[in-house]
């Protein structure tokens, strides 16, 4: 850590109580160290004109499934890689190999997010210089994740419509860091008595900069929109590689 | 619980601000926890009991500031306080706000209990 030494020892002494005491004043994020390593992961797919994506959702809401059905679609059109990050086994990252693109698996143990050091320690598995998009699928957990920047230039959410159309009042942090949220399952909305309006309207209160598109991988609605948000902002990003807002909002 | 990395993060960084042997004379921690931060001060405080259990200063005290949330709606510039995680402009009803405030997670200040001990050597005043 390279803290200034002027910022750091401003001297404060108190001796009311016939104790002195020294206060060291400080002023540093809690997230500094992972800030600093997202933005070096930031700088390096930038400068290898790597879009990239995190997922992040509750558990069981569809994101491996997604990343399945994206990977076999896309991959005529572009090169893409994962990682995968779970608590416990790399069953997700099994699901996604054979795909055609490169995945690998971060196991957190009791770790309840991904961070940027975990990432970083996970891309010597990948050959970055061969990736157009890199999708990062966070630990399912709608909290914890929320304040980790990884260096992505988007951030996705899933909620699925099993969940609840009330999801982004519960845990507005999640749905207020997101560039898109994806709306799954919608094959079964009807039997979920899930309320698209309300959902919607509940993520326009808290997220109102989201994008919002519904979809079931299962049924394959939707997925249309998806590759081509996915496709539009691959484009962007070849064009202009350093995105800038990414980090300004994170940070 | 990822309030437990931001303590362990915390802890780390006041190992490299606080000398080696003055690290049993820290009193308290002093953070800047923002309203709309994603983090339970409560689950701070827990951490950090787990966490400084080890530690020489076991016996420190966490302060926590909580620091509310302001506003600034993007479409009139008038500034408020949300009553939730809504933020809807009082005076327009526009959502788009720019959250000027409360979003805070920051280690403000250590306290130690000799103004001395961050000299380069352990020695005090009197013997000097």
């Amino acid at each position: 850590m390279n803290l200034e030494r002027e910022n750091v020892t401003q001297a404060n002494r108190s001796e009311a109580s016939g104790q002195s005491t020294q206060k060291i004043v400080v002023g540093t994020s809690l997230l500094k160290r992972n800030d600093e390593q997202a933005h070096k992961l930031r700088e390096n797919f930038s400068q290898k004109s790597i879009l990239v994506v995190n997922l992040l959702s509750s558990p069981g809401s569809g994101k491996t499934s997604l990343l399945e059905k994206t990977l076999i679609d896309l991959q005529k059109k572009i090169r893409m890689g994962v990682v995968v990050g779970d608590l416990q086994t790399d069953r997700d990252a099994q699901r996604l190999q054979n795909r055609g693109a490169g995945v690998v698996a971060i196991t957190t143990g009791t770790v309840c997010h991904l961070e940027a050091a975990m990432v970083s320690r996970s891309l010597s598995s990948l050959d970055l210089d061969s990736l157009d998009l890199l999708f990062i699928e966070n630990v399912g957990n709608l909290v914890c994740p929320a304040r980790f920047d990884l260096g992505e230039d988007y951030r996705i959410v899933i909620l699925s419509t099993t969940e609840g159309e009330d999801k982004p009042l519960k845990y507005p942090f999640i749905f207020q860091s997101a560039n898109l949220v994806l709306i799954n399952k919608m094959d079964l909305a009807e039997l979920a008595d899930f309320n698209m309006d309300v959902a919607c309207e509940n993520i326009k209160m808290v997220a109102p900069q989201a994008m919002i598109i519904p979809i079931s991988v299962k049924k394959g609605l939707g997925l249309a929109d998806w590759y081509q948000w996915l496709l539009k902002h691959y484009e962007t990003k070849k064009e202009y590689p350093i995105n800038k807002f990414a980090e300004a909002v994170r940070h | 619980m990822h309030e437990f990395s931001l303590m362990e993060a915390t802890l780390e960084l006041v190992s490299e601000l606080v000398p080696t042997h003055s690290i049993d004379q820290i009193i308290s921690l002093t953070l800047r926890v923002g309203e709309a931060s994603g983090v339970v001060p409560e689950a701070l405080g827990f951490a950090f009991e787990a966490l400084a259990e080890q530690l020489p200063y076991s016996s420190a005290k966490l302060k926590i500031e909580l620091v509310p949330v302001r506003c600034c709606c993007q479409s009139c510039q008038f500034t408020f306080a949300p009553e939730s995680f809504i933020y809807e402009c009082p005076n327009c009803g526009n959502l788009h706000a720019e959250v000027l405030q409360g979003k805070e997670l920051e280690l403000v200040s250590i306290e130690l209990d000799s103004w001395n001990s961050l000299s380069p050597a352990p020695v005090s005043m009197e013997l000097n």
